[in-house]
């Protein structure tokens, strides 16, 4: 096959000076959004679409696509300096990034994520190049029963996020679930739990969950002890991760990668899956699990690169089936069809220029964002002296802002108050947030995959079992739990989760 | 002195009595266009296409604010509860008349008491659609075949109450047929359960059926107007299959709230007929497979407001949908 010679295409199309600069001009942009709280990829693509308009094609969705992928880049920013993630994928990346900013290792934490995210990006660039085809038909391979499996699957392993007791993370995970239930009923059209509150229709929106959990009570805790303020950590060593900390990164980010590339691929949730599931490998194959949760750098770099690989390979089935991942893929569907280009399987043969030339843009522009990244440690790290009588007002007027962008929905605001005090009561009672967040953004998803299973079978649970694939999954998943449950037994608990009670 | 004053409290007095809008000024700032559904969709693309002819012709910019929720019902509310001056539009379509028979009790807001029509600029088509491999050659067989299935088979609907499901009950109702609906939200999520068959059939937008169908993924069996597809010739219209009644083209025009000067949505209406006929909208629009609606008046549109919502409420309670 000439994927030398479809590369060679791309890089010609890519490598126009036009292209380079819209590239640039996306990854920029997408970095910004990606750092300002809250400011999402998805309300920075839908306010650029009508610019897209007089581009050409593959001009238009190089620029997009590096808003895309720079917000994933940038979202890791905040997670770490602030423990404020943008969305729920740099939620895991906040677990440890955080924790080792407060150690004032901010830099170091940085430079991992931007140099996994580098070489995550680069092999799914390829992974795309060569396996396009082939992996559309895996993505067809995923029903709901499949999905459903791979969702509890991926629940299961993300007992291991939390650091404490694993009875609180249950507890978290289920009340996460829980907040994801209020809302319109998808099978019948009934509302849920709405109590009369016509706003709350189409549920709690996650990114005023996120926002207010970790950024707003954040803030609080850091507010009621003038003495212990964190926020601002004073004393930074070095601004780029050591020879040490690439050695133990190597492994993590490879493995992130592959993990990454293949969830990516699923457009029914894949890549949000992606980070979490790399955080719980990484954590069953540490040699002292204990260390996460305390500024792990693994903890960082094995999400981060899971995180940039799915969000490269969930092009596949956007560019070779129309099927759009998240809100800022079907944006980008979108920009096609103004184009007058529909998005299907005649995309390659039709378009290779757009194709290719969108797959090379990808590598450049990921080669773009490490060097722009990695020159703006020094300053992002910085910004954690500004006092906090200016810092605290910023994050909070930056959290409100793009929490209110993204639906234009002054209700938002509320929710992002209410679990901005939900979120520290439940860090003072020694509660973890991350898999909240986590039951949250997979519980819905669980549950409309569960039941459209329901509604194909009849109300057949054993279709969950005679489908290969998924009934592989469940196997996973029960022996994952019983790991999980044996040094429980054996009173050697503490081998996988820390007792801190 | 004393002019001005008694000339600013005139204008004023004046002022309130005919609303905030004058007619004759305006417009005279941003006219802010509500599309009720998340962006990216059809309806925005030729919205857009259109506003950026209206712009230049109303000599004020035109933005598309895209506020979804609640099957269209908290951006269309927030244009039923907006100033009647001309500077809020509501961008109508189908589910805009569904609604009422859907939530009979619930809906905050009346399409016909609430609002005024202005026009229709286009208009969309669905393609009934099977997965490559279901043994079917055209519509005759889909029917005999879904008959000897018994009840087993499904068919996605892009959400309770969407135009696609509503349209499926349609065709379930007029082919006495039985199929389960599946729920997806929104189309695209639907397709990839339909290309590896898990469900059975699907009303598929014709902006996706199309690359699919000509990628030999999926097969058209029928598509619901009274005229073929120009992407795809080949496939026969309902009419011919023989269902008349499943001709149910979808439609993007403009409401303004209720009380709007007459005289603004003249002016409105004469804009649209003129950018509908242009030929860089017609082929601009064909390129995301919607066709220009010919040119129409207020009342025009208005009819066929009505005339939707007398055929959804027909369908929905023939199908015993209604969510109240």
């Amino acid at each position: 096959m000439d994927l030398l010679g479809h590369l060679l295409l791309g890089l010609q199309v890519a490598i126009s000076p036009n292209n380079l600069l819209f590239c640039f001009i996306g990854a920029l942009l997408g970095t910004l959004v990606g750092v300002l709280p809250g400011i999402g990829p998805a309300a920075t693509v839908a306010l650029l679409l009508p610019i897209t308009f007089t581009m050409a094609p593959e001009t238009s969705l190089i620029m997009l696509a590096g808003i895309y992928y720079g917000a994933q880049y940038g979202g890791s920013t905040t997670a770490i300096l602030i423990n404020l993630p943008g969305e729920a994928s740099s939620a895991v990346t906040a677990i440890d990034g955080y924790q080792m900013a407060r150690q004032g290792r901010a830099g170091a934490a940085l430079g991992i994520a931007a140099i996994g995210s580098f070489i995550a990006g680069s092999v799914a660039t390829l992974v795309i190049a060569w396996f396009a085809e082939p992996m559309t038909t895996v993505a067809l391979k995923f029903g709901p029963a499949e999905y459903f499996s791979l969702i509890l699957l991926g629940l299961v392993a993300s007992i291991a996020l939390a650091h404490g007791s694993v009875l609180k993370a249950l507890a978290m995970i289920v009340f996460g679930m829980l907040l994801g239930l209020v809302g319109t009923d998808v099978n019948s059209g009934q509302l849920r739990y709405t109590f009369g509150v016509g706003e709350l229709a189409d549920g709690l929106g996650i990114v005023a969950i996120a926002v207010g959990v970790f950024g707003v009570a954040e803030i609080f805790r850091n507010l009621e002890d003038e003495q212990e303020r964190e926020i601002g950590v004073k004393t930074v060593s070095g601004l780029m991760p050591s020879a040490a900390d690439l050695r133990a990164s190597a492994a993590p980010i490879a493995r992130g990668t592959v993990i990454g590339s293949v969830l990516g691929v699923l457009p029914g949730g894949g890549a949000l899956l992606a980070s979490f599931a790399s955080y719980a490998v990484e954590k069953k194959l540490a040699k002292d699990p204990s260390r996460f949760g305390k500024g792990a750098i693994e903890g960082v770099a094995g999400p981060e690169s899971a995180n940039n690989a799915g969000a490269q390979t969930s092009f596949i089935p956007m560019l070779t089936l129309g099927l759009p991942a998240n809100a800022v893929m079907a944006l980008m569907v979108g920009a096609m069809t103004i184009q007058g280009i529909a998005p299907g399987p005649s995309v390659i043969t039709d378009k290779p220029e757009l194709f290719w030339g969108l797959i090379v843009s990808m590598w450049l522009g990921n080669l773009m964002l490490v060097l722009l990244n990695l020159p703006l440690i020094g300053i992002w790290v910085r910004l954690l002296s500004v006092p906090y009588y200016i810092l605290f007002p910023g994050i909070i007027a930056f959290s409100a802002i793009g929490v209110y962008s993204v639906a234009s929905n002054v209700f938002d605001l509320y929710t992002l108050a209410a679990f901005g005090l939900v979120g520290y009561l439940f860090v003072k009672l020694g509660f973890e947030l991350t898999p909240l967040l986590l039951g949250f953004v997979l519980g819905p998803m669980m549950e409309t995959y569960l039941r459209r299973a329901m509604v194909l079978s009849r109300g057949d649970p054993a279709y969950l079992i005679t489908q290969p694939l998924s009934a592989a999954l469940l196997a996973a998943t029960a022996g994952l739990l019983c790991l999980l449950l044996l040094p429980s037994v054996t009173r050697k608990r503490s081998e996988v989760f820390i007792e801190e009670d | 002195m004393l002019k001005t004053i008694l000339a600013a409290t005139s204008g004023l007095v004046l002022a309130m009595i005919a609303g905030s809008a004058s007619a004759q000024s305006w417009p005279d700032r941003q006219i802010r266009m509500i599309i009720p559904f998340p962006p990216g969709g059809q309806q925005e693309v030729a919205s857009r296409i259109l506003v950026e002819k209206l712009s230049a012709e109303l000599g004020q910019p035109i933005i598309i604010d895209s506020r979804p929720g609640a099957d269209g019902n908290v951006g269309t509310e927030a244009v039923a509860k907006s100033a009647p001056d001309g500077n809020t539009w509501l961008g109508s379509s189908v589910p805009f008349t569904t609604q009422v028979a859907l939530h009979p009790k619930s809906l905050r807001y009346s399409p016909t008491k609430d609002f005024v029509p202005v026009a229709t600029f286009g208009t969309t088509t669905f393609m009934f659609t099977v997965p490559a491999e279901l043994p079917v050659k055209d519509l005759k067989e889909f029917i005999a075949y879904i008959k000897a299935q018994k009840g087993k088979a499904s068919y996605a609907g892009s959400g309770r109450g969407s135009v696609v499901h509503l349209a499926t009950e349609k065709f379930k109702q007029s082919a006495g047929l039985e199929m389960e609906m599946i729920p997806y939200a929104g189309q695209p999520p639907a397709i990839s359960d339909l290309l590896a068959g898990r469900v059975q059939f699907m009303a598929l937008g014709s902006v996706f059926a199309a690359p699919l169908v000509k990628a030999g993924k999926l097969k058209a069996l029928a598509v619901m107007d009274t005229r073929r597809n120009a992407e795809l010739p080949d496939v026969p219209t309902v009419v011919e299959a023989g269902y008349p009644d499943l001709a149910l083209k979808s439609f993007f025009g403009i409401h303004v709230p209720k009380g709007t000067p007459e005289a603004v949505i003249q002016r409105i209406n004469a804009a649209v007929n003129k950018a509908i006929v242009m030929p860089d909208v017609a082929e601009r629009f064909a390129k995301s497979n919607v066709d220009a609606a010919e040119p129409n008046t207020p009342q025009q549109y208005g009819a066929l407001i009505e005339q939707q919502i007398a055929l959804w409420a027909g369908i929905v309670k023939a199908a015993g949908i209604e969510t109240d």
